[in-house]
């Protein structure tokens, strides 16, 4: 029974280790994804996932402000690029708007569960993962 | 002549009883004890999902706040709980009483979220990228709960902690373990294909 608790012990271990590794190499990889997207960024950015049918955008956009102060914001928002241009507009300098209608990016970003955003550091990765919810 | 009717009919209760006790001891809890232990790793490894899933449910307020925290605590740690308690084969009278209780609300839960139309991500056994099948999870948190109803009719010791099967909560709670190592094994090799293919 001692053996078993010992080997189970070097299991439990090298699964804690196993685990941690594959996560550094998850994000890495989503590292790479996010710098192969075609998209210009500056290191630490804030890409930010908007719907379409969203008007609290500038809720959000404070909410990030708030939280982590004046970096980039770039607003990925899934919408026709006409959409796009019209929020652009509304927005002040610093604030890049994306037009993403297919949501192609928003999924390879895992951005999905809008609106939600994701931080990056000095080397595009990715440090901060999370969900909006009603910050009225 | 009579003797042996007497006999017969010995050997078919004991028969029936080695059956119950069987299915009691040993396929009941295992099938519990994976499943707990694989539901807690999942939840543990992915915890922010975990905490969205619970404020989707709008069941404690639509907010992230200390409440979701409490409850996802809460929940881990009966998972947790009854994952030991089945492998261990102890308390099983308890721990079915808790598991069915916690299945159903899982059910009714699903139920409700069904019922309002609202698609929802349960992280139930690791990460997901797509939205959960509500009908699928309301039909096997139902037959879950069922089985921890049987489980409650098969078991009448509800304290025992006498013989804790040691061994079968290494093997238990190792496959669980392997299982999500694998989940983020998966999770690996399709971000590699999507970095490939950029």
């Amino acid at each position: 029974m001692t053996l078993g608790i010992v080997i189970w012990l070097i299991f439990m271990t090298a699964f804690t280790v196993s685990v941690r590794i594959i996560r550094i190499r998850q994000q890495r990889l989503k590292s790479v994804i996010l710098q192969e997207m075609g998209i210009s960024l500056s290191p630490v950015t804030a890409l930010l996932g908007i719907g379409l049918e969203d008007r609290a955008y500038m809720r959000h956009i404070e909410h990030i402000r708030r939280k982590y102060g004046e970096i980039p914001i770039l607003v990925l928002l899934q919408a026709p690029a006409w959409k796009a241009d019209l929020m652009q507009r509304k927005l002040p300098a610093g604030i890049q708007v994306i037009a993403d209608e297919d949501a192609e990016r928003l999924r390879k970003l895992e951005l999905m569960d809008l609106p939600s955003y994701l931080i990056t550091d000095q080397k595009y990765r990715i440090r901060e993962h999370s969900r909006i919810f009603d910050v009225a | 002549m009579l003797l042996s009717s007497q006999d017969n009919c010995d050997w078919t209760e004991v028969e029936a009883l080695t059956w119950k006790v069987g299915v009691a001891i040993l396929i009941l809890p295992g099938i519990f004890s994976l499943l707990f232990f694989s539901s807690f790793m999942a939840k543990l490894l992915s915890f922010r999902p975990f905490l969205y899933a619970i404020v989707d449910f709008n069941v404690i307020g639509k907010q992230l706040n200390w409440k979701t925290y409490l409850a996802s605590i809460a929940v881990l740690g009966l998972e947790l709980l009854l994952g030991v308690t089945f492998s261990l084969n102890i308390l099983l009278g308890i721990s079915y009483i808790a598991a069915f209780l916690l299945l159903a609300c899982f059910s009714l839960l699903f139920l409700r979220q069904q019922l309002s139309k609202k698609p929802i991500k349960c992280s139930c056994f690791g990460r997901s990228d797509k939205f959960t099948n509500q009908k699928l999870a309301i039909v096997r948190n139902t037959i879950l709960a069922l089985l921890a109803l049987l489980g409650i009719s098969l078991q009448p010791s509800y304290i025992s902690i006498e013989h804790p099967h040691v061994t079968m909560f290494l093997i238990y709670s190792s496959i669980a373990y392997l299982y999500q190592l694998y989940v983020e094994w998966t999770y690996m090799n399709k971000l590699k294909k999507e970095a490939v293919a950029l």
